[in-house]
């Protein structure tokens, strides 16, 4: 109880100090002098105009990057729980060779694995592989769709993570950070550019296959950066949005005149503490109040054309991968910044049927397959992907050998957890087509050229919006931050 | 064990300098005030006797790094006899006050003026040497805003291939990230780099070039050498070379590090040269096109256009109709004022119709136009062939009628045309086979065979 009257006594503190005479004269004469050399020093300044200072209060305004991007937006396809490269992209067919062998001692020395113990046996590709498209380039009998826009990605054979768990890792790859605490990159590109659509959210998350990543909600999260770049999470199934919608008897007008009434509150509240979490909190009953229509709008697929809902492979009403596919389409092509989705259920140990390589993993290549080349047709008719970044990958990859969970060998074929050298790849603006960067060894199991990092795919995917890496910083607790750390090369072999 | 023992002493200069300089300051400031301060005279000879005590010490750890720092003497030599003046005056200084006779005609005055002069002087010397001679001219021209950064200038391959490779590329990047440590001041292995010259003799081990085993150069090895490896250069703490610079850097050596061989004799892979070089011209027009002015942004912003520069410090600009869907054809006349600005512009889904043409034609510079999901029909559409600039238009979803397609075979610069219609109105026409795939982008694709 004394506790919470002494905070209380701060709170009325805090705002008669606020309000003072002394308040005026200790913070407002070097405010005013602050605002006088501003004056002065602007009025040197013949470069200064409207466009280049983006003085709006509100936090979510369409603003450009320092450099000429090739994107506007950004979808990113995450497969949660790490989808097997060697089934998938990565050819090896020497693999084969090895198949129900002992694993080599020279792979096994001085490695960690989530469950791997003692020493497993290999195990061969379980799936064909054939060249496709003109480039030729590889793809396994999992992903036959696939082949028709193999042309028009890049691929990375050589992405390494030194996570190893699955939300570790994938709080890695979207918030540049094992830990809790970062941005995510969705957050991070609309604090730099803002939202087109004012009547969206310039970040917008989707999750399917029946599960939320490991990582939790901070995958999304603005760390901190102002909470109104967070990733607005939508379902495909029921409300869109939760909480979205009015109480029964409140009409439209009247919580148009309760927000005006907020968010003048709100808005005297920001002139005197100027914290960034106040225009956060205007902007968000702003947003809400205009979402009630828009995001139904965006979200809803059923007027869409029999011949799209069939390419995509939809079912409206579901909540599927092919759905969110569709929706991600709509949302960029509606002026959404970063559509991030989440498939669940790719963690192939192989020990149960669901996670079997030769089984449930199979069930999620039929469930992406067609929804990828659909959307990936479907953005380049109508020259969407020419402006908008389409990136697929796992939290880390698999290993050649087998998984033998305590020692013994899984029920099903499985593999376990592997970060040495996996397999991601890009489409869209500024991305070669038809390229590959990075080549493991014989086994799939360690990078022999083009090894590229976490922090080199965020790095590029900053580039491709206009920004550099190394310059994007967000001041917090006395320094300067950056997604990609202290690391991060864009990787120039696969652009355009 | 005794190097050693030196080192760390001439690594304590820029500290031990800082007693001195103490002593001095306070001591002026008593001398100043010292009317004020009646007991001025005792404190200023134990202040003045001290401070020539720490500037003895401060020159022997000083002499010591410019020996161990690998500083050439030209660099310090100025800053050495600074010091030593420096000392040489504030125990004058203490001479007179203990009333030696040499100095008792000389005023009190002078040597108030003299140290403060000398120490200013002593003191801004040594900051050149550490922080560079820059290091005060650069903040001061940030400050009153004179620009010293080099504008960033378009490099095409084309233009440069018959250029010397080593100084085009090569000699940036040793500026860049090796010069700050191997210059004439600093010269880290007894290696200078700020001149070919230099380069040539190589450093304490000799040439840093081996012509005939290149790959054996210690230039080579080094830049080669793991990040961790103590010999790896540039050292981990300094900016490292990027993989392209190692690669273009190893290329020069192993072709036989010539200073003339132009950049299309080296045979440059793709990626490189689409590092170091612009390939293609750029997308947007290469005009200067003048400041947009404030009051007309703040119009159109008022009537909900959204309206930036297509990046920072641009003055061409994207205008879009996304947050007002009512636009309508008048509205175009808000952009009057900056129709020579314009290269990108959105009225998808708007309520524009045909007659938008009309004034389409006076935006000269304009370079991208969508008008999806509009009742466009493409009849007058003819008037934008004015447009040298125009390269993508996006007409998804419009009436775009089949006999206006042709027109757009009359537009000179036009690389993509989207045309795709949700209703699959050309389902009559031709499309595959009558227009160019790489120009038409009529879509309605399928995933059957
Ligand atoms: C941060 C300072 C620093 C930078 C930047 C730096 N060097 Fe050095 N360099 C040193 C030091 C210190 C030595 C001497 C110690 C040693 O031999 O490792 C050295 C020694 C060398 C030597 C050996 C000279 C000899 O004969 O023993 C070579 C070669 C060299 N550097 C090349 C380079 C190149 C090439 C670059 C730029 C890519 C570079 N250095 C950038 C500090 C630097």
């Amino acid at each position: 109880m004394n506790k919470k009257i002494k905070l209380f006594n701060e709170f009325l503190l805090k705002n008669a100090s606020a309000n003072s005479r002394r308040h005026f004269l200790k913070n407002c004469t070097l405010g005013m002098g602050g605002i006088a050399l501003s004056n002065f020093l602007t009025a040197c300044n013949s470069e200064n105009n409207l466009l280049k200072n983006n003085s709006s209060l509100n936090p979510l305004a369409p603003s450009s990057p320092p450099n000429l991007g090739k994107v506007k937006s950004v979808i990113y396809l995450h497969m949660v729980g790490a989808p097997s490269q060697l089934e998938l992209f990565d050819n090896k067919p020497e693999l084969h060779k090895l198949h129900n062998k002992p694993c080599p001692e020279s792979l096994l020395k001085g490695k960690k694995f989530a469950f791997i113990e003692g020493v497993p046996k290999m195990l061969g590709p379980q799936a064909e592989f054939k060249k496709a498209g003109d480039s030729g380039n590889w793809v396994s009998n999992n992903l036959p769709y696939f082949q028709k826009i193999i042309d028009e990605v890049s691929f990375l054979k050589a992405v390494h993570t030194d996570q190893f768990n699955h939300g570790p890792a994938q709080l890695f790859m979207h918030t540049g950070s094992p830990r809790l605490g970062r941005p995510s990159i969705g957050s991070w590109a609309t604090y730099g550019l803002g939202s087109d659509n004012q009547d969206l959210p310039g970040f917008m998350v989707l999750t399917s296959g029946g599960g939320t990543p490991d990582g939790g909600k901070s995958l999304w999260g603005s760390g901190f950066l102002p909470s109104v770049y967070q990733g607005v999470q939508c379902r495909s199934k029921g409300d869109p949005v939760l909480y979205l919608n009015d109480p029964k008897g409140i009409s439209r007008d009247l919580k148009r005149d309760l927000i005006n009434s907020i968010n003048e509150i709100n808005s005297d509240e920001y002139k005197n503490y100027k914290d960034p979490e106040i225009l956060t909190r205007i902007s968000q009953y702003e947003m809400a109040y205009r979402m009630q229509i828009a995001v139904p709008e965006v979200m809803n697929i059923n007027d869409e054309p029999d011949h799209i809902k069939e390419m995509y492979g939809v079912t409206p009403g579901d909540e599927s991968f092919a759905n969110n596919c569709l929706l991600a389409r709509k949302m960029v092509s509606k002026g959404v910044r970063f559509v991030q989705l989440y498939d669940w259920g790719w963690d192939s140990h192989g020990d149960n049927e669901e996670n079997g390589l030769m089984h449930g993993f199979k069930r999620k290549c039929q469930q992406i397959d067609r929804p990828i080349a659909a959307l990936i047709l479907d953005l380049k008719q109508r020259g969407l992907l020419d402006e908008t970044l389409v990136v697929w990958g796992g939290e880390f990859g698999r290993t050649p050998m087998q998984e033998n969970r305590s020692g013994v060998q899984n029920a099903y074929t499985g593999r376990d957890h592997h970060g040495d050298a996996f397999t991601m790849w890009m489409a869209g603006g500024g991305i070669k087509k038809g390229a590959v960067h990075g080549e493991t060894d014989e086994f799939g199991y360690k990078p022999v050229s083009g090894r590229v990092s976490v922090h080199d795919i965020q790095a590029t995917i900053l580039h491709l919006l206009g920004f550099d890496h190394e310059k994007f910083t967000y001041d917090f607790q006395g320094r300067p931050f950056r997604l990609t750390d202290v690391e991060g090369e864009i990787i120039r072999e696969i652009l355009a | 064990m005794l190097d050693d023992f030196l080192i760390l002493i001439g690594r304590f200069h820029p500290l031990i300098v800082h007693l001195p300089i103490g002593f001095i300051v306070l001591g002026i400031l008593i001398e100043l005030n010292k009317k004020k301060l009646g007991w001025s005279n005792e404190a200023l000879k134990f202040i003045f006797f001290w401070a020539s005590i720490t500037g003895v010490f401060s020159i022997i750890s000083g002499f010591f790094q410019y020996q161990n720092g690998g500083y050439l003497w030209e660099t310090v030599q100025n800053h050495f006899i600074a010091g030593v003046l420096t000392i040489i005056l504030s125990f004058s200084f203490y001479l007179k006050l203990i009333e030696n006779s040499i100095f008792k005609p000389i005023p009190r005055k002078l040597f108030t003026i003299a140290n403060s002069f000398i120490l200013i002087v002593t003191g801004h010397l040594g900051g050149n040497i550490t922080h560079g001679e820059e290091h005060l001219v650069e903040p001061i021209n940030n400050l009153v805003g004179i620009n010293g950064e080099k504008t960033l200038t378009v490099k095409y391959y084309e233009d440069f291939e018959e250029k010397p490779l080593f100084s085009s590329l090569i000699r940036p990047i040793i500026d860049e990230k090796c010069v700050r440590c191997h210059n004439s001041k600093k010269s880290n292995g007894k290696l200078k780099m700020h001149n070919s010259v230099e380069l040539m003799k190589g450093g304490k081990n000799g040439s840093i070039i081996n012509y005939d085993t290149p790959e054996m150069s210690e230039m080579y090895i080094r830049i080669h050498l793991p990040k961790e490896e103590k010999k790896h250069m540039p050292p981990k703490s300094g900016k490292q070379l990027t993989r392209q610079e190692i690669s273009l850097i190893s290329k020069w050596i192993e072709n036989g590090s010539s200073f003339e061989k132009s950049i299309k004799d080296f045979k440059l892979e793709e990626n490189i040269i689409n590092y170091f070089f612009d390939t293609e011209k750029p997308f947007f027009p290469l005009i200067e096109a003048s400041v947009p002015d404030n009051e007309s942004i703040r119009k159109i912003r008022k009537n909900k256009i959204t309206i930036n520069p297509i990046y920072k410090n641009s003055n061409f600009l994207k205008v879009s109709s996304i947050n007002n869907l009512d636009f309508k054809n008048d509205d175009i006349s808000l952009l009057s004022d900056i129709n020579e600005n314009v290269v990108s512009l959105d009225l998808s889904d708007s309520k524009i119709t045909d007659s938008i043409f009309s004034q389409l034609k006076y935006f000269t510079n304009l370079t991208v136009l969508k008008l999806n999901n509009t009742t466009i029909t493409g009849k007058k559409i003819n008037q934008l062939v004015e447009l040298k600039n125009l390269k993508r238009i996006y007409l998804v979803n419009t009436n775009f009628k089949d006999e206006y397609i042709n027109i757009f075979t009359q537009f000179k610069n036009l690389q993509k045309v989207y045309l795709y219609n949700e209703k699959d109105n050309f389902q009559n026409l031709d499309r595959h086979t009558k227009f160019d795939n790489k120009i038409f982008e009529f879509g309605y694709y399928s995933l059957e065979d």
